[in-house]
């Protein structure tokens, strides 16, 4: 008797049904992104799917070890470039709450309005990408690619890179607005708003577009709570939970915003939450620059970090982000962990993906709105 | 049903009519914010070779050179300046924030792409060159609350206007 050395990754089992067939969807499929999916059919109907994570893992919470708490945030914001901020306060959070230093008012709307920019890009590229391209619907890509360049050009001018921020250190932010800011930002989200009227009109009013994406993939209430999905596509279940509202960072407390649910838990309807997300980041940010405070923006803070843990949660455009940083009074974390949004959606997968057609398995995959980047760390 | 194809229709064909979003690059260069994190500017006059910036480094891409020519350098006797080798940069900037005296600087240059791999090593006098990049277009809106479209204009001839 041999026994098999054991293969990296999934092995195909060799006990299927003569009828079905296995596919391997990935790793390097330019719809799958960097994860394989190994699925098995029945004709055109899916049998069963299995999601073959670890492709890019690179081992982030390692690296994290040997390097200071300022160096880590570059490379710990990369695992998800389109939604950068929000990684990067997830990290700032628990090493502000071991040192003891409170970020002053001015800096947490500074953070908030560059974290509400992040997600409506983030959710912008996920309608093109994710959403558009996999549906099929070339325009919506064009369109909301081409408008989140002119966040993007905002973003630069905030922070001074287009994707990779780094923009949020231990004490609050970097840089203050910049001169004439205010204005363009004001005149964009204008803009942005009569957007989202002709966005609806061509992509999630058409017909072409509910007939593929309605009643397809359906999570349920108690489904998604087992399961135990986070954002948006939780909210797309029913669940109304928003970590902005259960444990208010940055200047979420004293801003005025709605958590917009669904009931179906369908694709369209989580094609739908991002949308409505878009619109409450404008209602967001517009309050933000009404309301911001003058004063400092940042205190300063130590290298070093005492003994001791800490956890910070954010609420980032994929789901709730949660680090736990130790200290052991020197410059370095002693442990870093990341549990992510994109890592908790896509245990859902194997279980929408049952018995629908091939094809469908684009529109569910495109609604998770999944990152394997920022699953594998 | 046949309203809403209409309407997806009528958005679709709108859009004919409007400007252009895209931008002719290289021949159409974007006016880059101040304090654009691009490749980094060294004041070899106020650097005292303290290495504070390969400390912070997060990719370790400085390393503290001597240098070989003739000047002399009173803050900095053992004339040691930064050396960026550029393949592994980031460009966090870090760098340029904890410098104690302000001896580096942003630049908006950002292609700095070679045909030789050595070529990416960029020596201290190399770095304390003046940045060549100049970009002038900036997005401008058209028509009301740009309903019109978006289009990239040079910034020279968006304030004659």
């Amino acid at each position: 008797m041999t026994t098999e050395p054991p293969s990296p990754g999934i092995s195909i089992s060799k006990t299927a049904e003569p009828s079905t067939l296995d596919v391997s969807v990935g790793p390097q499929h330019p719809g799958s992104g960097h994860c394989r999916i190994l699925i098995r059919v029945d004709g055109d109907y899916i049998v069963s799917a299995d999601p073959d994570i670890g492709y890019v893992h690179r081992g982030c919470e390692k690296i994290a070890e040997y390097r200071n708490y300022v160096s880590n945030i570059p490379h710990l914001e990369r695992p998800n470039i389109a939604d950068a901020i929000h990684l990067n306060w997830g990290y700032v959070l628990p090493i502000e709450e071991l040192q003891g230093v409170v970020v002053p008012p001015r800096g947490k709307y500074i953070s908030t309005i560059a974290a509400e920019m992040n997600r409506i890009m983030s959710h912008l590229y996920g309608l093109a990408i994710m959403q558009g391209v996999f549906s099929g619907h070339t325009t919506i890509f064009m369109w909301a690619f081409g408008d989140r360049d002119l966040f993007i050009e905002l973003a630069e001018m905030l922070t001074g890179a287009r994707l990779t921020y780094s923009f949020l250190v231990p004490g609050g932010p970097r840089r203050d607005l910049p001169f004439g800011f205010e204005d363009r930002l004001s005149r964009l989200l204008d803009y942005f708003e009569k957007r989202l009227v002709e966005y609806d009109r061509i992509f999630f009013s058409n017909p072409s577009v509910i007939a593929r994406a309605k009643g397809i993939g359906v999570l349920k209430r108690e489904d998604a709570k087992k399961l135990g999905v986070v954002g948006p596509v939780l909210r797309a279940s029913g669940v109304k939970y928003d970590v902005r509202k259960v444990e208010p960072y940055g200047a979420y407390a004293d801003l005025e915003f709605d958590i917009p649910t669904f009931e179906e838990g369908d694709s369209y309807s989580r094609y739908l939450i991002r949308f409505e997300e878009m619109k409450q980041s404008v209602r967001i940010i517009r309050q933000a620059l009404e309301k911001i405070p003058k004063g400092p923006i940042a205190r300063k803070a130590p290298l070093v970090a005492p003994e001791g843990e800490a956890t910070g949660r954010v609420e980032s455009s994929r789901g709730e982000i949660t680090y736990l940083v130790m200290g052991d009074n020197s410059d370095k974390p002693s442990r870093v962990k990341i549990m992510n949004g994109s890592f908790r959606n896509l245990i859902a997968l194997p279980f929408l993906v049952r018995n629908v057609h091939v094809a469908d398995m684009p529109i569910i995959y495109g609604s998770l709105d999944y990152w394997p980047v920022e699953a594998d760390r | 049903m046949s309203t809403a194809v209409l309407g997806a229709m009528y958005e679709g064909i709108k859009h004919i009519f409007k400007h252009t979003f895209t931008m002719k690059y290289p021949y159409q260069k974007v006016l880059l914010p101040k304090g654009f994190r691009g490749r980094h500017l060294l004041y070899m006059d106020k650097c005292t070779g303290c290495g504070i910036c390969a400390w912070i480094c997060p990719e370790r891409c400085i390393s503290m050179v001597p240098v070989t020519d003739n000047k002399e350098y009173p803050q900095n006797p053992e004339k040691r300046f930064p050396q960026y080798w550029y393949a592994r940069c980031c460009f966090c900037h870090f760098c340029t924030e904890y410098c104690p005296t302000g001896a580096l600087d942003y630049t908006p240059d950002y292609e700095l792409a070679e045909y030789d791999r050595e070529l990416l090593l960029w020596s201290p006098e190399r770095l304390s060159r003046p940045p060549t990049n100049i970009g002038e277009y900036q997005s401008v809106f058209h028509g009301k609350d740009g309903n019109q479209g978006v289009t990239f204009e040079p910034v020279i001839k968006q304030k004659s206007k």
